[in-house]
C-alpha cells in the first residue's frame, strides 16, 4: 500500500510537470494574440489535470481558480471567474484573445501554486481509491452532459483524460484488490476496457471530436458504463479497509 | 347493471395483458378505490385500503395492478442499455430481487463506513410500511432487434404515434421499461426509485419522471380525484371510484 502511494505521488508529479508544460504553450498563444494557436492548445494543457483532478481537488483554493464553470458565478463577467474556463469563453464565445494576458498569467501562477502545494501534501491511501471512483461518479453524472467545456465542446478529451486517471489509481490499488476479491478486479479492468472502446469511437487525431457530435444512444451507453464503473470502484476502499 | 364506465373498462383490460406498458400514456391499473370508511370496508378484490403495511411482491399478478390505490405514485421510463438478452435478464433479475427487498420491508445491511452505504437512509431503514408496491412495465421499443423478442411483442402494444393537435415531446415520451412506484408515501416511492435505479445503473438510464396522486375527494362519497404534482407533463389518469355507494 505505501509502495502504491508513493507511486502515485510520483506520477501526480509528472503529470503537475506536463500540466505546466503545455499550459505555458497555451497561455504563451493567448498572450502573443495568437486565436487559432490558443485553442488548439486549450485541450491538450488541460489533459495532466484532469487526469489527477481528484487529487488536484483536493487543493480548493486553486481547484475553484483554475477550473470553475461560469455556474459558481453570477456571470462570466464576474472578476472572480478566472481560469481555463474564463479563457475558454473568452476564446470561444468571444472570439478574441484579447484580454486575455491577465487571466493566462494567473492560470501559469496558480498552476505553479498547485505543484508546491501537492509537493507538500501526504496523499492518504484511501484518496486513491476514492478518488477514482468520485472522479468516475462525476463524469457519469455531471460532465456527460457536456457541462464542463460548453464553450470549446473538447469534453471528451477530459473524459478520456478522467477515465486515464482513475484507472491509473485503481491499477496501482490492483494487486491488493486482487488478494481479497479478484473477481472484482476483473469487473472493474473490463470495464475501463469497454469505456476506452466507447470513447476510442470517438478519436480524433491525437484527441477527440467535439462532445456535440456524441450521438444520445452513444451518450446513454457511456453514462451506463460510467455508472457501473462507478458502483464498483465505490467498493474498492471498503474491500481494502481503507477508511478516510 | 350501471354504466361500465371507459376508465374501468381500460384498466380492466390492461391489467389481464401481461402488464404492457404503452409507451407515454400509462394507465396505472387498480382494483375499484373504497370509498370513505375504507378501513372497516373490503372491495371486490376483498382487500382495503390501509397504507400501513408491507405487500408481497411475489403473486400470480403484480401487486401494483391488483392492490387498491394509494395516494402517491410516480413513474420512471428507462432506456436499456444491456448488450444482450442475458444482461436484460440479469437487469429485470435485479428488479425483482430490489422490489421484493423494497415491498417486504427487509432491512438493508449496514456496512462498514470505508464503503458506500446501500440505501439512502432518507426514510430509516427498511422504510416504513406503507403499501409500497412497484410494478414493472415495458414499452414496444425493447421488443426491437436488440433482444430477439420481437416475435413475442404483443399485438396491441404500440410506440405511441403522433397524435394531431397533441404532439409529443420526445424527452417526456415513450422508453424501454416503465417502473410505477405507489404507496401512501411520496418519500417512500422516491426512496425506492432511488434504490431500483442504483441496482441497474449499469444497464438502466432514466429517461423521464412523473409524480402524482390520487387526492380522496370527500365531497363525492370518497371518489379520488387523480392530479399531478410535475407542471411538465399531462399526468395518465388514475381510475377514480363510481359514485353509486359500495356493498358493504
Amino acid at each position: 500500500m505505501i509502495a502504491a502511494v508513493a507511486e502515485y505521488q510520483a506520477w501526480v508529479a509528472e503529470q503537475v510537470a506536463q500540466t505546466i508544460a503545455a499550459t505555458t504553450t497555451f497561455t504563451d498563444a493567448v498572450r502573443a494574440g495568437d486565436l487559432e494557436g490558443a485553442k488548439a492548445a486549450y485541450a491538450p494543457s488541460r489533459q495532466g489535470w484532469e487526469r489527477i483532478e481528484p487529487i488536484a481537488g483536493l487543493v480548493e483554493e486553486i481547484d475553484g481558480a483554475v477550473d470553475a464553470r461560469v455556474d459558481d458565478f453570477e456571470s462570466a463577467d464576474d472578476p472572480a471567474f478566472t481560469g481555463w474556463h474564463r479563457l475558454e469563453y473568452l476564446l470561444w464565445e468571444q472570439g478574441t484573445a484579447d484580454g486575455g494576458g491577465p487571466f493566462a498569467d494567473k492560470l501559469d501562477a496558480d498552476l505553479r501554486t498547485l505543484r508546491t502545494e501537492l509537493e507538500a501534501m501526504e496523499i492518504p491511501p484511501a484518496a486513491l481509491a476514492v478518488g477514482s471512483a468520485e472522479l468516475i461518479e462525476e463524469v457519469s453524472t455531471g460532465k456527460i452532459t457536456g457541462e464542463e467545456d460548453r464553450y470549446s465542446g473538447t469534453d471528451l478529451w477530459d473524459f478520456a483524460a478522467n477515465v486515464e486517471g482513475a484507472r491509473r489509481g485503481f491499477e496501482l490499488l490492483e494487486p491488493a484488490i486482487e488478494a481479497e476479491d479478484a473477481a472484482l478486479a476483473t469487473t472493474i479492468e473490463g470495464l475501463f476496457d469497454e469505456l476506452e472502446g466507447q470513447l476510442g469511437a470517438y478519436r480524433d487525431g491525437e484527441g477527440y471530436q467535439p462532445y456535440r457530435v456524441l450521438t444520445d444512444d452513444d451518450k446513454t451507453e457511456m453514462q451506463t458504463t460510467l455508472a457501473e464503473l462507478s458502483e464498483n470502484l465505490a467498493t474498492v476502499a471498503g474491500v481494502l479497509g481503507l477508511e478516510g | 347493471m350501471g354504466h361500465v364506465s371507459r376508465r374501468r373498462f381500460l384498466v380492466g383490460s390492461l391489467a389481464g395483458t401481461a402488464t404492457a406498458g404503452v409507451g407515454g400514456a400509462v394507465a396505472v391499473g387498480c382494483a375499484a378505490s373504497p370509498g370513505r370508511d375504507d378501513r372497516a370496508t373490503s372491495t371486490g378484490d376483498g382487500s382495503a385500503t390501509s397504507g400501513t403495511r408491507y405487500l408481497p411482491f411475489h403473486g400470480p399478478h403484480q401487486t401494483g395492478i391488483t392492490h387498491p390505490a394509494t395516494e402517491q405514485g410516480l413513474l420512471a421510463a428507462f432506456t436499456v442499455t444491456a448488450d444482450d438478452r442475458n444482461e436484460l435478464r440479469d437487469t429485470l433479475r435485479a428488479l425483482s430481487t430490489e422490489s421484493d427487498r423494497l415491498m417486504s420491508g427487509e432491512p438493508y445491511e449496514e456496512r462498514s463506513p470505508a464503503y458506500p452505504p446501500l440505501h439512502t437512509g432518507t426514510v430509516g431503514n427498511p422504510a416504513p410500511p406503507v403499501d409500497l408496491s412497484v410494478v414493472v412495465s415495458v414499452g414496444a421499443s425493447l421488443f426491437d432487434d436488440r433482444y430477439g423478442l420481437a416475435n413475442r411483442k404483443p399485438v396491441a402494444l404500440q410506440t405511441m404515434p403522433f397524435l394531431t393537435n397533441d404532439p409529443l415531446d420526445p424527452e417526456r415520451s415513450h422508453g424501454d421499461l416503465l417502473l410505477t412506484v405507489t404507496s401512501a408515501h411520496e418519500d417512500v416511492n422516491v426512496f425506492a426509485l432511488r434504490q431500483l435505479a442504483r441496482a441497474t445503473r449499469g444497464t438502466m438510464a432514466l429517461h423521464w419522471m412523473l409524480d402524482g396522486y390520487n387526492r380522496r375527494n370527500r365531497s363525492s362519497g370518497g371518489a379520488r380525484s387523480p392530479g399531478h404534482r410535475s407542471v411538465e407533463s399531462s399526468r395518465p389518469t388514475y381510475p377514480t371510484t363510481p359514485t353509486t355507494p359500495t356493498a358493504r
